[in-house]
């Protein structure tokens, strides 16, 4: 990051696209280890686990409209 | 930009390592070699972000969604183990790891027993594929800066790339403030929501 700071005046590149390119490419790599490591199927306590997830994701993101000022 | 690339370049990943083979080690070395390199481009428009609002703006706003994350997961955890009849110190601990399932399951499991190990494991490791599946949306109908929360300790590193790619690499700087400072307190955290009594 600190150098991306320094290097920052001398490229033209689109560095937008190149960014997004890289992160598609992640995404994909980030899916494919998901599903090869087995990690999908542990079963049992999916439906507890998700429970919380969902609750815990729900409520931080509302957190973060009432203290951002963004909630309508 | 379209949230539907994002889903389909993580569900085609999903297929193919279900039924195509690439050496997992390989695997690895190029997503850390490649989260390197975003965060290393990032770093420009961090030097942009830097020059226009200085770096207090930034920390400020990072702070500010930490402590979001962290009320909101640990209301989240409360709330849960209300409805699964769980202990609620129990639910919190689980929730405070806040996504990075591969400290909060085997800290859990050495603290209180696999079940709950187990359970802190696999919430966490659902954080981050619902966030996969949900940030595109919310950044475009909500807010890109708000829905970092959802991510929670995985914004910088492997959710990074859905909020680049659909919140724009702007946001990305705060970002990885947010996921810097909740990585750092959620085993404190967990430990914390573990004192409570039962």
């Amino acid at each position: 990051m600190l150098l991306g700071y320094f290097f920052r005046e001398k490229t033209k590149i689109n560095l937008e696209k190149v960014v997004s390119a890289i992160a598609l490419i992640l995404i994909f790599l980030i899916g494919f280890r998901v599903s090869s490591n087995g990690l999908l199927f542990l079963a049992g306590y999916t439906y507890q686990a998700f429970i919380v997830a969902i609750f815990s994701i729900i409520l931080s993101f509302i957190f973060a409209l009432l203290f951002e000022g963004e909630y309508r | 930009m379209t949230p539907w690339y994002i889903l389909i370049a993580f569900i085609l990943g999903v297929i193919y390592g279900l039924f195509g083979t690439l050496p997992l080690n390989i695997v690895e070395n190029v997503i850390e070699g490649s989260l390197l390199l975003m965060v290393f481009i990032v770093g420009f428009e961090a030097a942009k972000m830097l020059k226009k609002s200085g770096f207090l703006t930034i920390l400020r706003a990072g702070l500010r969604l930490t402590v979001a994350t962290i009320i909101g997961s640990a209301m989240g955890g409360f709330f849960a183990a209300l409805i699964l009849g769980l202990e609620p110190r129990l639910g919190l601990a689980i929730a405070l790891g806040m996504g990075w399932y591969s400290m909060a399951g085997p800290l859990l499991m050495e603290a209180v027993d696999v079940e709950t190990g187990v359970l802190g494991f696999l919430a966490n490791f659902l954080r981050e594929i619902l966030t996969f599946l949900f940030y595109p949306y919310l950044a475009k109908k909500f807010s890109a800066k708000a829905s970092i929360t959802v991510a929670g300790a995985t914004s910088m590193d492997t959710t990074l790339p859905v909020i680049i790619y659909s919140g724009g690499s702007k946001i990305a700087t705060i970002a990885l403030v947010h996921g810097f400072l909740t990585t750092l307190l959620a085993p404190l955290l967990i430990e914390l929501a573990l004192l409570l009594p039962p």
